[in-house]
């Protein structure tokens, strides 16, 4: 039949413009009275928010690029006190017969860090260590330490310039250094073993009265090193000029068999509220710190936090599911300024009821950072912003008997001083915020 | 298995509404006039209206119907307004003679259509300043697959019924976006049932016939299925919330529909139809959202005028045609009635000399809404295009 070439024609030039999707379709703006909107967002806060501080027991204080030195005195956290230990060594133990050390010299790049205030006069003592680098356990602590010779070998007194300063420059007395350089001479002294035999570091404290602050060094060997300034005198020496070849002898850390370097942060919290924390399990609620709750880095002290009566969100009318959760945390007004300055960021963890971490991940993605910036509704001041959406989506599915928490700390935890102090969910007027997004779409 | 239409067609708003708007393309010849038909007979064109209309199918006549309609809209509320093509199949039908005195079809045919986007709507989020954005979409439709058989019971009286199978997917979509996070709940309804009419056709002298069929009520069965997922803080892949199938919703009625039509032929030159059907959307007592489903009635008026019917001659055989109709709406929306009106043209042309077959080819334009407050105006032009081919069995085969 010749019509069905008509309709095969017809047919494929149609079907081909045929399928309209869905942007096809005219849109319109048109308002809320048009539709019947099955969905509805609600915004709830006033699920609880309880907060408590603890500590724990030891941080791993051996990791990173920081050595960490000063002592200060905080209002909330006490006499908090860094000290650096480390072994040195060199790559190559050779001088020659004839060399002759002219001086020795610590050099300490800055890296930039620093905490509290740098105007005021500071103090670093340099101490030989009696032991060998080797941990008691196996690693090195913050809560580590070693005997080392209670008489510094040199204390120097210095304003730091962490920002505009290349390095410390900290000269150690010659009698120290020559027996060491002779035993190279004399190849007593050929590998990293026998030096540290005779060697085995220095300890870099500051001050037992000090209280000006704590100052980060990089342990990048080239740029922090103890070096032996040593020359060769020339048989024929013309001028009168100091002209010997200057050559030197660099021993820095290098951690080739692992631990190398450690950092040893404490504090004293005697009459303090944190005075109560004694194990890792004890927390301190923020009734009972003065409506407060602590963060410190290098120390240990966390801020946790639960949410008791989030199951209550099946109570809501209807079937719905969570949008997002945000909780708002104010840190102290006047608590933090250029010198003590805030972390823009916090890590969320996990801790389950004895205050230890969980491998659970807040977010199932990767690490939780709550954002400082932002300015709460209410007051106008500055929060932190911390998503939990996956923390409390696991909370509502777990069993009744497991008591997890979030806990918050610093980025850079091991290997700073950074506190943040945080109004708990005693006070009234900043207490912490669960604000939650929730949508209903089933009434 | 047929899976009928599944574009949208329509682009109203309205179609939000119960199962959609009603199609208003149809087979043959009807959307030029007025869209009626009750009282033509299926004699070198099909006439789905009425089942009766198939017992007059000549000897050996093999009919065939295809139709293509595309539509250009225009849309307006509130100083907004936008413009929409859209194109699809609008029938498939076969019909042939099973003895002297019957006839039968099979027509598919859509039965109506939802195609909608609502975006930006903003909403409050209880207890905050904050609004969040709902885009909400819907899309598809019903189809009815008719069987139709038709009946000469006496000389100037013909029968017919019909058996109809309605089925089709309602989807609609909604999207929610507030902040960096989404919530999607995406419903497809799932209709299905079977529908019977009645229909009569008489003639009353050599220039007048009447026409009177009746679509009974029936409850479509309506499956529901529902998925929400959503994305929280730029995830990456959505999270499933829900995901149900298979949930029963109570049935969806569809009224007693009941039609009445007249054709005058006062010569072999003109052809006038007038048409009115009621349907009666009150007894079903359902209502959707916020608009109330009542009492419908439709009126439709044609005039076809070709130089002569009956002529050898191709040129003289061509069909001029002109229509109107107006629709008083199944909605109350707000104390508003949703109706409309509409004008259509169109002419058929043979395809060759020697056989009965065409090609149709109308437009019209109609109107729909009110534009005052809240409502939206639609202004709709609908071009279709048909091709009614009549086939001459038997007598072929002799021939070859």
């Amino acid at each position: 039949m010749k019509h069905l070439n008509w309709i095969l024609i017809l047919t494929i030039l149609f079907v081909v413009s045929c399928s309209t999707e869905e942007r096809d379709i005219p849109t319109l703006e048109v308002g809320q009275e048009f539709t019947d909107k099955t969905v509805r967002l609600i915004e709830i806060d006033t699920f609880e928010v309880r907060t408590s501080t603890f500590k724990f027991d030891s941080i791993v204080t051996s990791q990173g690029e920081r050595l960490l030195i000063g002592r200060y005195l905080d209002n909330y956290f006490g006499t908090v006190k860094s000290e650096s230990y480390m072994e040195l060594t060199t790559e190559d133990y050779h001088v020659p017969e004839d060399a002759e050390l002219d001086s020795i010299a610590l050099i300490m790049g800055y890296d930039g860090y620093y905490y509290n205030d740098t105007l005021q006069l500071s103090h670093i003592q340099v101490h030989k260590l009696l032991e060998d680098l080797e941990p008691a356990e196996d690693n090195f602590y913050n809560t580590s330490s070693l005997t080392f010779d209670t008489i510094p070998l040199v204390t120097k007194r210095f304003y730091p310039e962490p920002l505009g300063g290349d390095s410390l420059h900290i000269s150690i007395p010659k009698s120290f250094g020559v027996p060491i350089f002779e035993l190279i001479k004399e190849k007593s002294i050929s590998d990293d073993n026998d030096f540290t035999e005779q060697f085995k570091g220095i300890v870099l404290r500051p001050s037992s009265d000090g209280n000006s602050n704590v100052i980060g060094f990089t342990n990048d060997s080239e740029r922090t090193y103890l070096r032996f300034f040593y020359s060769i005198p020339e048989e024929f020496n013309d001028e009168d000029e100091d002209d010997g070849n200057e050559l030197v002898l660099d021993f820095a850390i290098t951690p080739i068999y692992g631990l190398s370097w450690f950092n040893r942060i404490t504090s004293d919290v005697t009459g303090l509220p944190l005075e109560v924390l004694g194990d890792q399990e004890d927390g301190l609620s923020s009734s009972k710190g003065g409506g407060l709750t602590f963060v410190q880095s290098g120390t240990g002290y966390v801020t946790r936090i639960e949410f008791p009566t989030i199951k209550n969100i099946g109570d809501l009318p209807g079937t719905g599911t969570i949008l997002s959760a945000v909780l708002e945390m104010t840190p102290l007004v006047d608590s933090y300024d250029d010198i003590l300055s805030l972390s823009d960021s916090l890590q969320v963890h996990v801790v389950d009821q004895n205050n230890e971490l969980s491998p659970f991940l807040p977010n199932g993605n990767g690490i939780v950072y709550g954002r400082f910036g932002e300015t709460d509704l209410e007051f106008g001041e500055p929060i932190y912003q911390i998503p939990v959406t996956g923390y409390i989506e696991q909370e509502l599915v777990e069993a009744p008997e497991i008591d997890n928490g979030l806990i918050l700390m610093p980025n850079d935890f091991q290997n700073s001083i950074d506190r943040v102090v945080l109004y708990g969910a005693g006070f009234t007027d900043f207490s912490p915020k669960l604000i939650i997004t929730y949508a209903i779409y089933d009434e | 298995m047929v899976v009928g239409q599944t574009n949208t067609i329509t682009a109203s708003p309205y179609s939000l509404y119960g199962i959609g708007v009603n199609t208003k393309s149809s087979i043959g010849r009807n959307s030029a006039l007025g869209g009626g038909g009750y009282a033509f007979q299926t004699i070198d064109q099909i006439n789905n209206h009425n089942p009766a209309s198939f017992a007059t199918i000549p000897d050996n006549n093999f009919l065939y119907d295809f139709g293509l309609t595309a539509e250009l809209s225009s849309i307006s509320s509130r100083g907004n307004e936008e413009k929409r093509l859209a194109g699809n199949i609008s029938n498939l039908a076969i019909a042939a003679t099973t003895g002297a005195r019957s006839g039968f079809g099979l027509t598919l045919e859509p039965y109506s259509d939802v195609g909608y986007a609502l975006i930006g709507v903003e909403s409050n989020i209880e207890g905050s300043y904050d609004t969040f954005i709902s885009n909400i979409f819907g899309s598809g439709g019903l189809n009815d697959l008719k069987l139709n058989y038709g009946y000469i019971l006496k000389n100037r009286l013909r029968v017919g019924v019909g058996l109809s199978y309605i089925f089709g997917t309602i989807k609609e979509t909604q999207r929610i976006q507030s902040q960096y996070n989404s919530l999607e709940v995406e419903d497809k309804n799932k209709y299905s049932g079977f529908r019977m009419d009645v229909g009569l056709q008489g003639t009353i002298s050599d220039y007048l016939k009447f026409g009177f069929t009746a679509r009974l009520p029936t409850s479509l069965k309506v499956t529901h299925d529902r998925r929400i997922s959503k994305k929280v803080s730029l995830t990456p892949k959505p999270q499933v919330v829900e995901n149900t199938t298979g949930e029963h919703l109570p049935n969806f009625d569809l009224p007693l529909e009941l039609g009445l039509g007249i054709v005058y032929t006062p010569s072999s030159s003109w052809a006038m139809n007038l048409d009115y059907s009621r349907n009666f959307w009150n007894t079903t007592d359902q209502n959707d959202n916020i608009g109330t489903f009542i009492d419908q009635e439709i009126f439709g008026v044609g005039i076809e005028y070709a130089m002569d019917n009956q002529s050898i001659n191709y040129w003289k055989r061509i069909k001029f045609r002109i229509g109107g109709s107006y629709d008083s709406g199944y909605l109350e929306v707000y104390d508003h009635i949703i109706d409309g009106y509409s004008v259509s043209g169109g002419i058929g042309i043979p395809l060759s000399r020697s056989s009965k077959s065409s090609i149709n080819i109308s437009y019209g334009r109609s109107e729909h809404g009110a534009s005052q407050g809240i409502l939206v105006e639609e202004t709709l032009n609908t071009f279709n295009i048909n091709i009614s081919l009549v086939d001459i069995w038997f007598l072929k085969r002799k021939i070859n």
